[in-house]
């Protein structure tokens, strides 16, 4: 144990995910000495799509186009909820130094100053989100105009298909018209991935057999809509090109995984923390807890291959849900993986699930999780922090819904702010 | 005017013994109509642990079932062997099972004429690594595993190749009676909802745990149990053998290896109604705490589904389990009760079904004066249908000999492609099946796997669009359907591994699509 190397940082964040990463990003803003650990983080998986709040608290199963009468709402109708730990004013500033920092890294987030958009998905369907891709804005207008539009997909490519799209949008949108073109040079392959064609457009060359194979099809429409397939870095460039070349206001439809959007995010976050106060240990997971005290903390990260062992003064939680390894479920209870905290959870496994899959209400399972203080600081019996140098964020939290709220990125960017402010106010207070 | 229909026989049921008596109607010239309320096997005949019995588990209870096992076992390994596949079962006693039982049983076999061989503990070992080291004596049968899907849907197609007629989700609403015969029966198409008339010269009842509610229709009383059982399905094969615990039936003792799962159960718990059978989570774990003791790594195993069915018994019962009701078929003919045109045939098992099938038909053409003699024993149970698509593991083997070109895999979990989708469909359209999810899910190895329907549900809707196969908002119930239908059977084992699927899952259709939204 003596031999592995070893690292001193003033906090370890675990967890890669969206709320990992974001509180990352506000540590280095902050030049906070930092460490930061996980698996592949989910981005993958992730529609990229940054919601803060979708559903509304007085009309069930109702969208909502006001996120923030719904937050203010939050703070005395459930109370218990993350959000209520928060402050209007500190969301508001953790949205936008996220997407600042974003945007000087070429990824630009779009949406209305207060208001929710309402983007299309590939079921033909919409959903409420706070804040999308510059490349998915005029997704959100074109639903409004309903001008005539051409919808593009792929052959091999299985996460999304135009005719799907179209034969559910068209009750509302008639001048629809799908294409399947095939991508250049995929004549070979049988299955096609949305990360692979965006990373080909990323290549000038291939950008013109597009431009080329495309142009066909255009019959004078007004918008083209396609899959989330331009680019990973340079989107926004993608995008003006082929508008300019086609002559065509052009979108893209946010798509199940592989998601593009999601790993333009990770990429994005990735180089903004480059050459910061945080040190990159991703892709090595925190394996075992050696001490953790009020005075610190010792993990080590990885198993067999290059561990290290961290050494810090505080540590930020964002290790996730079960997908995440977070929290961990056996026949009988709902643990937290690493520290052994207190998880709030419904008394028996019979609660877990209620019987109806797509309930509005949710199932009870997604409620548990770490209940924490004011400083989102994990908290033990008597609401008393765990340590004092410990804190959450993102979906490990309790008392939340994500997947019915709509509200993931918003808890992890918004949690991700206030503890990132905790663990300086409570540096401050040590000091 | 409501659609009128004429046949010889409607069979009421389209279980094991409803589809195996149109085939062996079909086979006789005598003319069928099936009719079901649900799909093929929606009750006790898909819902069980698919173990051809070899007939050692009755040797105590009811020797002479035990013997009808046997000679039927060996009957349909001869005519359905793709549907069978012969691993062989193993009797295995710990040391809390009683000694008594374990010396009376290889007597016991023998009486009944099941061949039973003792296997030493350390052969038994190296035969399957998984069983407990606690383990004391083992014997070695002839049971194997049988797919029972596969049976009921090569029963159904090969009666309609010779003429018989399948309805399914419509149900008998009304029986008319007159001058002591039913003379139409009245039914409902449950998806349009249109009322229609069937005339048939004979109706039999073939309803498995519904029989008494059929019977009802006529005024007949037929006491039926209804014994609920429930079982669990493992993410990996777990052993070869089919594993039985040497012990009198009792809770979890049967592990039945299933292509590339094992099945897991049963419970034996009454139930007043049968209109919700769904496995409990206390049931769930009383399996897997039974489990142990026979194979350790059933307890941290990962379960991708439970199910229940229910066990159609006999009444007028005093046993305290139900296990131990004769699991013998019983067939009435209601001319005892002034109705001479109508017949029951319930009870039994999956494993003797063809031999209740042949009773049942006997009798009918015994009614009918036809002297056309049983052939269901001796033609193969082999019809034309793709349904080899529901065999794990074979939709891979047929994709990978054609070759991959310009085919792309829809299913990754059971290796599943465009084509051989294509191909199912156009055989659906054919015989004039739906072609929805649920008919690919039930005609194939759909949503079966690992995700149970995540990424195969969505990819395979977008298909059937491309292929104008659905229109308009119908993709998005057929996911919600279809999700919802693998949620039920998941819920009950929703921890580790399978919880973290299904919580991506959740996040994709409800999190991302907002399906819960979607009326």
């Amino acid at each position: 144990m003596e031999s592995l190397p070893k690292i001193e940082t003033d906090l370890l964040i675990i967890g890669s995910g969206m709320a990992g990463m974001s509180a990352a990003l506000f540590a280095a803003n902050r030049k906070i000495n930092t460490v930061l650990s996980g698996g592949a983080g989910g981005f993958e998986y992730s529609s990229g799509l940054l919601d803060l709040w979708g559903m509304s608290l007085t009309q069930k199963g109702k969208m909502s186009k006001k996120p923030w009468d719904m937050l203010e709402k939050i703070h005395y109708q459930t109370p218990d909820h993350p959000y209520a730990k928060l402050k209007e004013e500190w969301l508001k500033k953790a949205f936008f130094e996220l997407t600042t920092s974003l945007k000087s890294h070429g990824l630009i987030y779009t949406g209305y100053n207060a208001l929710n958009v309402l983007v299309m998905t590939p079921f033909g369907t919409l959903r409420p989100t706070y804040r999308l891709p510059q490349t998915m804005w005029s997704n959100v207008e074109a639903f409004k105009k309903k001008e005539p539009c051409l919808i593009l997909d792929f052959k091999g490519l299985r996460e999304f298909s135009a005719v799907f799209f179209k034969e559910v949008m068209k009750k509302d949108w008639h001048d629809l018209r799908t294409q399947c073109i095939e991508f250049p040079d995929t004549h070979l392959r049988s299955e096609i991935f949305t990360p692979f064609i965006a990373r080909s457009l990323e290549i000038e060359q291939v950008q013109e057999k597009f431009l080329k194979q495309v142009k066909p099809h255009l019959r004078g429409e007004s918008y083209l809509g396609l899959p989330a397939i331009l680019g990973i870095h340079s989107s926004e460039k993608i995008l003006n090109t082929l508008e300019k070349e086609l002559d065509v206001t052009v979108f893209e439809i946010p798509t199940s995984p592989i998601s593009v959007p999601g790993i333009r995010l990770k990429e994005t976050m990735m180089n903004v923390l480059g050459g910061s106060s945080v040190t990159l240990q991703t892709n090595q997971r925190v394996t075992k807890v050696l001490k953790a005290s009020e005075k610190g903390f010792e993990c080590q990260l990885g198993l067999n291959i290059n561990p290290v062992i961290v050494r810090s003064k505080a540590v930020l939680l964002a290790t996730g849900r079960f997908l995440g390894k977070g929290l961990y479920a056996d026949q009988k209870k709902i643990t937290e993986s690493l520290f052994n905290l207190p998880v709030y959870q419904p008394k028996t496994r019979r609660q877990w699930y209620n019987h109806d899959y797509f309930n509005p209400e949710g199932h009870k399972i997604h409620q548990a999780g770490i209940e924490t203080d004011m400083l989102l600081r994990p908290v033990g019996k008597k609401r008393v922090p765990v340590y004092d140098n410990m804190f959450a964020a993102g979906s490990i939290l309790a008392h939340q819904d994500w997947i019915r709220s709509k509200c993931g990125a918003g808890l992890s960017i918004g949690t991700s702010f206030h503890a990132i402010q905790s663990y300086l106010q409570i540096q401050q207070r040590a000091c | 005017m409501p659609k009128k229909f004429k046949t010889d026989v409607l069979i009421i049921g389209g279980g094991v013994t409803g589809t195996g008596l149109a085939r062996d109607l079909a086979f006789r010239g005598i003319s069928s109509i099936v009719i079901e309320k649900d799909t093929i096997n929606a009750g006790a005949s898909g819902r069980n642990h698919g173990l051809l019995h070899s007939g050692a588990r009755y040797v105590s209870s009811d020797p002479v079932s035990a013997l009808e096992c046997k000679k039927e076992g060996d009957i349909l390994k001869k005519i359905a062997p793709h549907c069978i596949e012969e691993t062989g079962g193993l009797y295995v006693a710990t040391q809390d099972d009683k000694q008594e039982y374990i010396s009376l049983f290889p007597k016991l076999c023998k009486k009944a004429g099941i061949p039973c061989e003792k296997l030493t503990v350390k052969e038994a070992l190296e035969l399957e690594p998984e069983l407990s080291k606690e383990i004391v004596a083992v014997f070695r049968v002839e049971d194997a595993s049988v797919d029972p899907f596969h049976i009921s849907l090569e029963n159904i197609n090969q009666a309609i190749e010779h003429g018989a007629r399948y309805f399914n989700h419509c149900k008998v609403i009304k029986f008319y009676t007159a001058s002591h015969a039913i003379q139409k029966v009245i039914a409902k198409d449950l998806v349009n909802r249109r009322i229609f008339e069937i005339k048939a010269d004979i109706i039999v009842n073939a309803a498995g745990a519904w029989s008494g509610e059929i019977a009802k229709l006529a005024g007949i009383h037929v006491d039926m149990i209804y014994s609920k059982g429930s079982l669990l399905i493992t993410h990996n094969r777990i052993t070869n053998h089919v594993i039985n615990r040497l012990r009198t039936p009792t809770d979890g003792d049967i592990l039945v290896p299933g292509r590339t799962v094992s099945i897991f159960g049963t419970t034996s718990n009454r139930i007043e109604s049968l209109d919700v059978i769904r496995p409990s989570i206390k049931e769930t774990d009383q399996l897997i705490k039974e489990a142990k003791a026979l194979v350790p790594q059933l307890e941290n195993a990962r379960y991708i589904r439970s199910y229940a069915g229910v066990r159609p018994l006999l009444g007028n019962s005093d046993s305290d389990d139900d296990r131990s009701v004769s699991r013998g078929f019983s067939l009435m003919d209601h001319t005892t009760d002034n109705i001479h045109n109508f017949i029951t045939i319930t009870g039994g098992k999956m494993t003797t079904f063809r031999l209740m099938a042949q009773k049942a038909a006997d009798l009918v053409s015994k009614k009918l004066k036809n002297t056309t003699p049983c052939q269901t024993a001796v033609i193969p149970l082999k019809s034309e249908a793709p349904s080899q698509m529901t065999e794990a593991g074979m939709s891979f083997r047929v994709w990978a000999k054609k070759g991959k070109k310009d085919n792309i895999t829809m299913c990754e979990c059971e290796m599943i492609s465009k084509n051989q989708f294509k191909e199912l469909i156009s055989w659906l359209k054919k015989n004039k099946k739906g072609s929805d999810l649920n008919a690919l899910r039930i005609h194939s190895r759909l949503g079966k796997g690992a995700c149970q329907g995540t990424f195969c549900s969505q990819r395979v809707t977008g298909f059937m669009y491309d292929e104008n196969y659905f229109k308009d908002d119908e993709g998005i119930y057929n996911i919600k359907d279809l999700l919802h239908e693998r949620f039920i059977g998941q819920r009950s084992v929703l921890w580790d591994g399978q919880l973290s699927q299904a919580e991506l899952c959740e996040a994709l259709y409800c999190g991302f699509y907002g399906l819960e939204l979607e009326k």
